[in-house]
């Protein structure tokens, strides 16, 4: 009798409790995937960035999910969205785009952006957008974008007699230099560099050329890409001036002093700035004809499958995200580019120039930017592009011009 | 009788040799991941590379690593994990192997198949099913959905059952000529007499679920439920921009020393429960 009265107690205080809970004005949960793609205490701060936010918007509560790097988070969104548990916002690679419309797993932003005034599209930076732009469609908000940069230890550059004001800029003076690099101390190495697709695109479209000419015609084949990997293939296998490594290793042998110029992201800049013993500069990476590279890096998703409120509640966060104050403190915090023009004016962030002008250097170099190629079924074209780019630069197994006409052969096929 | 005795210590020079081998084969990166938690960028830069630190750092890696993962819960809920998944996972499949063993009935070889076909099955290729059945189940964000999937090991049925088998028949039959049960037959003889592969399984799924990283991040949500290697993705492994190795090692160091020291204080009884396997 007596363990009866105690159970139907219990049971009655548990509904009171539960209505109670319920009658209050519960918070709108946005759930929000983010990955750390580099070194340092990112996902503390962005921890931080998402406590203030709740903190100032009490009928919001985004509950901030980190989820590895780029490559795990997007498996994360593909299992959850298939299994229709989609999140509210992700923050993933812009390439993604394609793939994630493809899943038809986001939202078009065009109404959301529409709605804040021509003001708010035109505070971004003109091409981040792009890699959005699908279509008619936008598909992602910018918020942690990179553009190929090239490195200088100008410590290095001087011994060898080279101008530390003056870096090389066009592809001759790149192989004068770093053969006057290698014949100062043959123990240095004068450059290291990534072979991937993305770098190459900067050598690429600083010769005039283009990988593609839409979403589904590559040209790969086309003479002045074949031009640029020649240049770059000669640099490696030829001259013997150039030596691949991944972002991660070109970063550490530029750092212990062991590579005098690397190729790399501007999201090694905050590593860089961290770890440097030496003087150092960043500039364009060297051109044949004009100044051109992609940018990269990623942006934030609105997932489809939610309630209009938690979708506005959603978008609401994206907004605060991308505000000027927030862009330039993830900015200064992970070396990516804010991503609105704003952001540069604000004084912390000139504050940040003064004390850093790398990041000026850098920033001054947007203007040159150009989209990220892309094409449908990016995982698969991408893949295929990388490993030819290997079997060319890094294994040497076969020439620029049998490879990318390979290449071209291969994703022709794809897209038939 | 000297060439004899000569020929004995020849032997076993021999396999001091291959035993030094092998050790400094494994602890050499231990030793490694030791030197590098104790140094800071610029030792780490420093060329030539020192093996050990101009300056000891641990304690400014060990407070670093700690500020950005709640490294108290994760372990908490690793333990949990692995030693309530393991106790879970002994007792179906102790249970299991035994009936495979020792019974015959309707439906054995299909059942037997069944397991067979589950060890042949990758279990990347379940990740969207088994998430289904977590979701439906809604049990998401919980320690119970990052153990769930292994609660069945086909691995530990197949083993036991074979340990099971290599028991002489006698001993079960006579046992219960004496009036005792099933229950009581494996409380008192069968396990005892396979502890070898309860040992051997034991270690496996240890090892397993101390490193799983991509499930447990999969269905889980917030830091409630998650576990050790979660908190050393947070250092930036293969990052574009370059690794903090020291305070890399120094996470590492953090997450495999219980496994280590575990193992430095169970070892005798590990290496005797093989040798005292019995019935050979």
């Amino acid at each position: 009798m007596k363990g009866l009265k105690l159970t139907v107690l219990l049971i009655l205080l548990t509904m009171v409790f539960g209505l109670a809970s319920y009658a209050g004005a519960a918070p709108i949960e946005v759930r929000f995937l983010f990955p750390v793609q580099t070194a340092g205490p990112l996902a503390v701060a962005m921890e931080e960035i998402v406590d203030e936010f709740n903190r100032a918007n009490p009928d919001i509560m985004v509950n901030a999910i980190f989820t590895g790097n780029y490559a795990a988070t997007n498996d994360r969104i593909r299992t959850t969205t298939l299994a229709g548990n989609p999140p509210h916002v992700a923050l993933t690679e812009m390439v993604q785009a394609i793939a994630l419309d493809e899943l038809n797993a986001v939202v078009d932003l065009t109404p959301y952006i529409e709605a804040e005034g021509p003001d708010f599209y035109d505070d971004f930076i003109d091409g981040f957008w792009r890699g959005f732009q699908l279509e008619g469609k936008i598909l992602g908000l910018p918020f942690q974008h990179s553009i190929p940069l090239a490195y200088y230890n100008l410590d290095a550059l001087a011994e060898a007699g080279l101008d530390p004001s003056n870096p090389p800029t066009t592809w001759d003076e790149t192989k004068k230099a770093a053969q006057a690099l290698v014949a100062h101390d043959p123990s240095r190495l004068a450059i290291v560099s990534p072979a991937d697709a993305w770098i190459l695109q900067g050598f690429v479209e600083s010769n005039s050329g283009s990988y593609i000419k839409d979403l589904e015609t590559p040209t790969f084949n086309d003479a002045k890409v074949i031009e640029a990997l020649q240049f770059f293939y000669d640099m490696i296998h030829t001259w013997n001036l150039l030596h691949v490594r991944s972002y991660g290793e070109a970063s550490e042998d530029f750092l212990a002093g062991d590579a005098a110029i690397m190729y790399n992201s501007t999201g090694s800049m905050a590593f860089v700035r961290d770890n440097a013993y030496f003087n150092w500069s960043v500039g364009p990476l060297p051109r044949n004809t004009v100044h051109s590279f992609p940018y990269g890096g990623g942006g934030l998703y609105l997932f489809k499958g939610h309630s209009a409120e938690e979708e506005a509640a959603a978008w609401r966060f994206m907004k605060y995200l991308t505000s000027p104050e927030i862009t330039a403190r993830w900015s200064r915090t992970s070396g990516y580019f804010a991503v609105r023009k704003s952001a540069y004016e604000l004084p912390e962030m000139q504050a940040y120039f003064q004390q850093f002008p790398q990041a000026k250097q850098a920033a001054d170099l947007l203007q040159y930017t150009n989209k990220q190629w892309i094409l449908r079924r990016y995982a698969e074209a991408s893949q295929l592009t990388n490993s030819i780019f290997e079997a060319i630069l890094v294994l040497g197994e076969k020439t620029p011009a049998q490879g990318m006409e390979e290449l071209q052969t291969k994703l022709s096929e794809l897209y038939k | 009788m000297t060439g004899n005795s000569r020929r004995k210590n020849l032997g076993l020079l021999f396999n001091y040799a291959v035993l030094t081998f092998f050790a400094v084969l494994i602890v050499t990166p231990l030793f490694w991941i030791f030197v590098t938690s104790l140094k800071g960028q610029a030792d780490i830069f420093r060329r030539p590379l020192a093996v050990f630190p101009s300056q000891v750092m641990l304690l400014a890696n060990l407070q670093e690593v700690l500020r950005r993962a709640p490294w108290a819960l994760y372990f908490k809920n690793t333990v949990v994990l692995v030693f309530g998944l393991l106790a879970v996972q002994l007792v179906v499949a102790v249970l299991a192997a035994y009936a495979f063993a020792f019974y015959d009935f309707r439906g054995k070889a299909v059942l037997f198949i069944l397991v067979l076909l589950r060890l042949m099955i990758s279990p990347d290729s379940v990740v969207l099913p088994n998430y289904l059945t977590i979701m439906r189940l809604r049990i998401m964000d919980t320690l119970l959905a990052v153990g769930l999937p292994f609660v069945g090991s086909a691995q530990a049925i197949l083993l036991f059952r074979q340990a099971f088998l290599q028991l002489p028949r006698e001993l079960r039959e006579s046992a219960q000529v004496d009036g005792c049960g099933d229950l009581r037959f494996l409380q008192q003889i069968g396990v005892p007499l396979i502890k070898p592969a309860i040992l051997t399984f034991s270690i496996i799924s240890i090892v397993y679920q101390w490193n799983a990283f991509f499930w447990p991040m999969l269905v889980t949500e917030s830091n409630t439920a998650r576990t050790l290697p979660v908190g050393l993705a947070q250092f930036g492994l293969r990052a574009e921009s370059g690794s903090e190795w020291g305070l890399t090692m120094t996470a590492t160091l953090l997450v495999i020393a219980p496994i280590l020291i575990a193992f430095a204080v169970f070892q005798k009884q590990f290496i005797n429960s093989f040798l005292r396997s019995g019935l050979k």
